[in-house]
């Protein structure tokens, strides 16, 4: 629901997918199993240009397709602008990545 | 008011250590008996409880194993580590309002034996963690992590900062034979070449894995009187969870470094009669060292941004500004979602404290700041 206005309608809105970083991190083991062998890898926070209040959680990576430990994290920095991409991982699930905008 | 109506008359623990032999319920049982003994009341007396709702034993079944009597209130409160000071709370309002007459709170964990909760993810999650798991952020480790990087760039804080925090509560650990870092001196040095956990969290940003329990009991000021011990009154308490309500992620608000703690902290200054000026000994959450600073914040020892700040010049120290979780508190005494906060308030308050604050009269204890949670203001 709506905490303004109450509405229980709900639509999907298309994004310029343009944010900045918020925050980031670079968790090390123990993790779930399927990180473990990727770790350390870069988690970063990205707040949205339309919408600043609404932080996503996601990757940064160096092209749509690539690893998710592919960004060397001491070059990430808080407030840099990231465009968001989606990459499949199953049939029924896609995760939303994030490269950088120059 | 609730206010110096009721007391905690009694209070203890079991052992704690990565591996307990008994269970959860055993040790539960264990605790409850010994703090009704420390409190010199039977089991028979007791007609109120309450706990963790992530707590694995039922109320009629400790009620059963003590020999309770008829139990005329009972309650349990969610949020993990959130839970404690809520949990005596309840029970204070419960015998300050005449519901009950003798109630007894506690927390029995293995949780250094146990399974670690984020560990036992499903592979599919419906929940808000479908937002975040997916990309590796997958501990509340990590979460903390999150707010830590972003609070350094907003406040200029350090991770010397977040040493003060692990370095004081060890030297407070390494004076008390109970605690499982009682022998194991931290220092600066440790503590900087520490291996990551997520960065800028280090090992010893986390607290301890620990298997244990702890219960306290609490009955009215009169009969507080007639007590073995000192009383310590339960002079206010508040729970909180703050507007607009932030998740960890995927919230919608101006920042999630305004954790629940500040409604706590609202509604236990307006019912107290003191003032963060006048507490000079906290017990605060601390799960991990970032929690202090922003509930140093959130409960008004400093302003916003000053919680790094105020950690420096030995503050947390003993004989310092603010004598800071004088049992080793959840990094270096054990971890039991925050109860040993509670009981080690509770021996400020006796005069009984391992690392006794000289002429304490009053004692914050804090739960978990990022999580839906509570607080209470003890005093003697």
């Amino acid at each position: 629901m709506c905490p303004a206005c109450h509405s229980v309608h709900r639509e999907w809105r298309e994004l310029s997918g343009r944010g900045r970083i918020w925050s980031f991190i670079v968790p090390h083991p123990p993790l779930f199993p399927v990180f473990n062998p990727l770790a350390p890898y870069n988690v970063i926070v990205v707040e949205l240009e339309e919408a600043p209040s609404i932080r996503l959680v996601g990757n940064l990576v160096e092209e749509p397709a690539g690893p998710i430990n592919g960004v060397k994290a001491e070059t990430i920095r808080i407030g840099e602008p990231v465009q968001a991409v989606f990459v499949p991982v199953a049939e029924d699930v896609s995760l939303i990545r994030w490269v950088r905008r120059r | 008011m609730i206010k110096d109506r009721t007391a905690i008359v009694g209070i203890a623990e079991t052992a704690f250590a990565r591996r307990l032999e008994p269970s959860e319920t055993e040790l539960a049982s264990m605790a409850i008996l010994a703090a009704l003994e420390d409190a010199g009341i039977a089991p028979s007396e007791v007609d109120a409880m309450s706990s963790y709702t992530m707590e694995t034993t039922d109320e009629n079944e400790i009620a059963s194993n003590l020999g309770f009597g008829d139990i005329r209130f009972f309650s349990r409160v969610p949020y993990g580590g959130g839970a404690g000071c809520g949990a005596v709370l309840h029970l204070a309002m419960a015998v300050a309002t005449g519901q009950a007459n003798v109630a007894v709170a506690w927390r029995s964990r293995k949780r250094g034996s146990g399974p670690r909760v984020w560990a036992t993810s499903k592979d599919r999650l419906g929940d808000g963690y479908k937002y975040t798991r997916p990309y590796g952020l997958v501990r509340p480790v990590d979460e903390l992590a999150v707010l830590t990087r972003r609070y350094m760039h907003e406040y200029g804080a350090t991770r010397d900062h977040l040493a003060n925090v692990a370095l004081a509560c060890r030297r407070m650990a390494n004076n008390n034979p109970r605690a499982t870092m009682y022998s194991r001196p931290l220092t600066r040095e440790q503590y900087m070449a520490a291996r990551w956990i997520a960065e800028p969290l280090c090992l010893y940003d986390n607290c301890l894995e620990t298997d244990g329990a702890l219960a306290c009991v609490i009955v009215s000021a009169e009969r507080a009187r007639d007590g073995r011990h000192r009383p310590v009154y339960i002079h206010a308490g508040a729970q909180g969870m703050s507007a607009p309500h932030p998740r960890m992620m995927n919230d919608f608000c101006g920042t999630p470094l305004r954790s629940p703690s500040y409604a706590a902290a609202h509604g236990l200054w307006l019912n107290s009669d003191l003032k963060p000026g006048d507490i000079r000994v906290a017990q605060i959450y601390d799960a991990f060292t970032t929690m202090v600073l922003l509930s140093l914040e959130a409960y008004g020892f400093c302003g916003r941004g000053e919680g790094a700040a105020f950690t420096e010049n030995g503050a947390l120290e003993l004989g310092g500004r603010l004598a800071l979780n004088t049992s080793g508190g959840s990094l270096s005494e054990a971890y039991v979602h925050g109860f040993n906060l509670i009981n080690e308030g509770v021996r400020q308050m006796r005069g009984t404290s391992v690392n006794q604050v000289p002429g304490a009269d009053s004692c914050l204890v804090t739960s978990a700041d990022d999580v839906p949670n509570g607080a209470l203001i003890l005093r003697n």
